[in-house]
């Protein structure tokens, strides 16, 4: 036990002790040793920074329609794949390759795949006749979609391999009594097994929600916060204070505001999550 | 044919194209980092983009990708070697120092459990960048800025609960009566550890340094921040600081990004029996 607690203590710990300290003054990366004492100044000038609540209201936005689409489509495609269908193993192993993509290849590839010249989605859109070429990494209204677009084509195959192992455990005996009761498959779908994965479902929107709250790799290369700032997320908005316009102060503030949220958050997940999480082992 | 069998069967035709068409989306751009690589800038750009280069197949942006830096090229060896040292030894020092604590949870009745099990979650969630700068401040008084060791620590410690929390699950599956026999043979505690429990945890011990792997191997954020030369910057900082050539060397920037992505894909391979307890933490078991 112990080399691990030290571990976690040194190199977790003490940078949030650090931080909340570190946040309360006024310091550059030029001016490391001459931090000047503010007090709470950096957290009160966060409350009219209006790029902090641009991007809070894009990561929430964003985090929630990623989720929600890849809940939805992953039930879908959960039930589908549960069928009984010839090589299903030979599909299920090709949807573990997203699952093992880094954030930032995940990036290059789609920056690539949407380029507004050659990319191979304008090359669709002329093949089938639907548009001639698209932009929408620098429209404003299309950039943010483009974003859960993308997280989402990365997700839906983790989101799908676990609903479909949920799918897998369910026990076959409410499912046989409610077909001879003459249950419709909607039916029995909505009334047995929605309520049944319950506890697999809160696990996954819990790992799903937390990841989508950080999305930093995606908004870096693709799009560096803009156009504007109407992809510029939590992550992104700290990396860029801090080490573009040089306000370490600041971004501290934002960073330590950011985790206190993602702690309470948890907190409270844990609970729900761990009364699950007991279901599911029983 | 009856009524009944004809609409089962368009049903089963109907799922079968659902998940070609699923399958197919998910695959075709990684299908096509990996075929641009192999392609002149004459393919890419006036070429069809889906198609493989067949005759026309070229290594000249691998060769240049691990050419020197001196001699105009971007010396991608190096960066695969320092993910290599960071990614080894993360695992090394995770899995240990990992898999002595989660022995000590599953066989000892201790104070904290459910605190651990909290730790665990929160370290699990904190969001890097949040907590980046501080990092950054702590290693550069250290003057640790741009070394392996640096990296090798933060991840070793934000990967440690992960490590702890998995294997916390394998150990309580094996029987404690087993040492128990063992010991009375004459071993002690660690020898019935060593000779008894870590064999019987072994595929629990794959697939959890596996996950470990592409934890440290595709990581980011901290990377970006850390490391700023050669010297200790790793694969995915360097794809990363590609793009702003990306308008004119895409089969340079694919081969980068192809030998990143293959050995985790290759990887994941190992774990596929456990993935969904290493996916969910442990929460779902298959």
């Amino acid at each position: 036990m112990t080399p691990s607690i030290v571990l976690l203590l040194a190199v977790v710990g003490y940078p949030v002790l650090l931080g909340f300290k570190l946040s309360l003054y006024d310091w550059q990366l030029a001016t490391i040793g001459q931090e000047r004492y503010v007090g709470l100044a950096n957290y009160i000038e966060l409350i009219d920074n209006e790029r902090l609540w641009g991007s809070i209201e894009f990561t929430l936005f964003y985090a929630l329609a990623a989720v929600c689409i890849e809940i939805v489509l992953g039930t879908a495609l959960a039930l589908l794949l549960n069928q009984p269908i010839r090589g299903m193993r030979f599909f299920n192993t090709l949807l573990l390759a997203p699952i093992a993509l880094s954030p930032v290849a995940v990036g290059v590839t789609w920056k690539f795949f949407l380029n507004a010249d050659y990319g191979t989605m304008t090359f669709l859109l002329q093949e089938f006749g639907i548009a001639d070429y698209q932009t929408w990494l620098v429209q404003k209204s299309a950039a943010p979609w483009v974003l859960i677009g993308i997280d989402a084509w990365w997700s839906l195959p983790f989101v799908t391999v676990i609903l479909l192992a949920g799918l897998k455990s369910l026990p076959p005996e409410p499912f046989e009594a409610a077909q001879i009761d003459g249950a419709r498959s909607w039916q029995s779908f909505f009334y047995i097994t929605l309520p049944l994965l319950r506890p697999v479902y809160l696990v996954v929107l819990v790992i799903r929600v937390m990841d989508a709250l950080r999305v930093h790799e995606l908004v870096f290369v693709l799009t560096q916060g803009g156009p504007g700032r109407s992809t510029s997320s939590l992550s992104f908005l700290i990396w860029q204070t801090g080490f573009k316009l040089r306000e370490m102060g600041n971004a501290t503030a934002i960073g330590m505001a950011f985790l206190v949220f993602i702690v309470l958050l948890t907190a409270v997940l844990t609970k729900l999550l761990d009364r699950q999480i007991s279901e599911v082992r029983n | 044919m009856s009524a009944a069998r004809f609409k089962k069967m368009l049903a089963l035709a109907l799922a079968y194209l659902v998940i070609v068409a699923f399958c197919v989306v998910e695959m075709l751009p990684i299908y096509w980092v990996v075929i641009t690589s192999f392609k002149t800038n004459l393919e890419i750009f006036g070429g069809h983009p889906l198609m493989p280069p067949f005759s026309k197949a070229t290594l000249d942006n691998y060769a240049y990708v691990f050419k020197e830096t001196g001699t105009s090229g971007v010396a991608v060896a190096s960066y695969l070697k320092n993910s290599l040292i960071v990614t080894t030894c993360t695992i090394a020092i995770t899995m240990v120092v990992g898999t002595l604590a989660a022995y000590g949870l599953a066989r000892f009745r201790m104070r904290g459990r459910s605190l651990m099990a909290m730790l665990f979650l929160v370290v699990r969630m904190v969001p890097a960048m949040a907590v980046g700068i501080p990092v950054y401040h702590m290693v550069r008084s250290l003057e640790l800025l741009n070394t392996h060791f640096a990296l090798i620590l933060v991840y070793s410690a934000f990967l440690t609960p992960f490590v702890i929390w998995m294997m916390r699950g394998f150990l309580m599956d094996i029987p404690a009566e087993l040492e128990d026999s063992a010991r009375i043979d004459g071993c002690n505690r660690l020898q019935a550890f060593w000779h008894v429990t870590v064999p019987m945890a072994a595929p629990g011990l794959m697939a959890t340094a596996t996950f470990t792997f592409l934890g440290a191997w595709n990581e980011y954020i901290f990377a970006s921040l850390l490391t700023s030369t050669p010297d200790a910057q790793t694969t995915t900082v360097l794809i990363a600081g590609q793009i702003s050539f990306d308008q004119v060397y895409w089969g340079r920037i694919a081969a980068i990004a192809t030998v990143l992505i293959v050995p985790a894909v290759v990887f994941i391979r190992f774990m596929q029996r456990y993935l969904i307890q290493g996916l969910t933490m442990g929460a779902v078991k298959e």
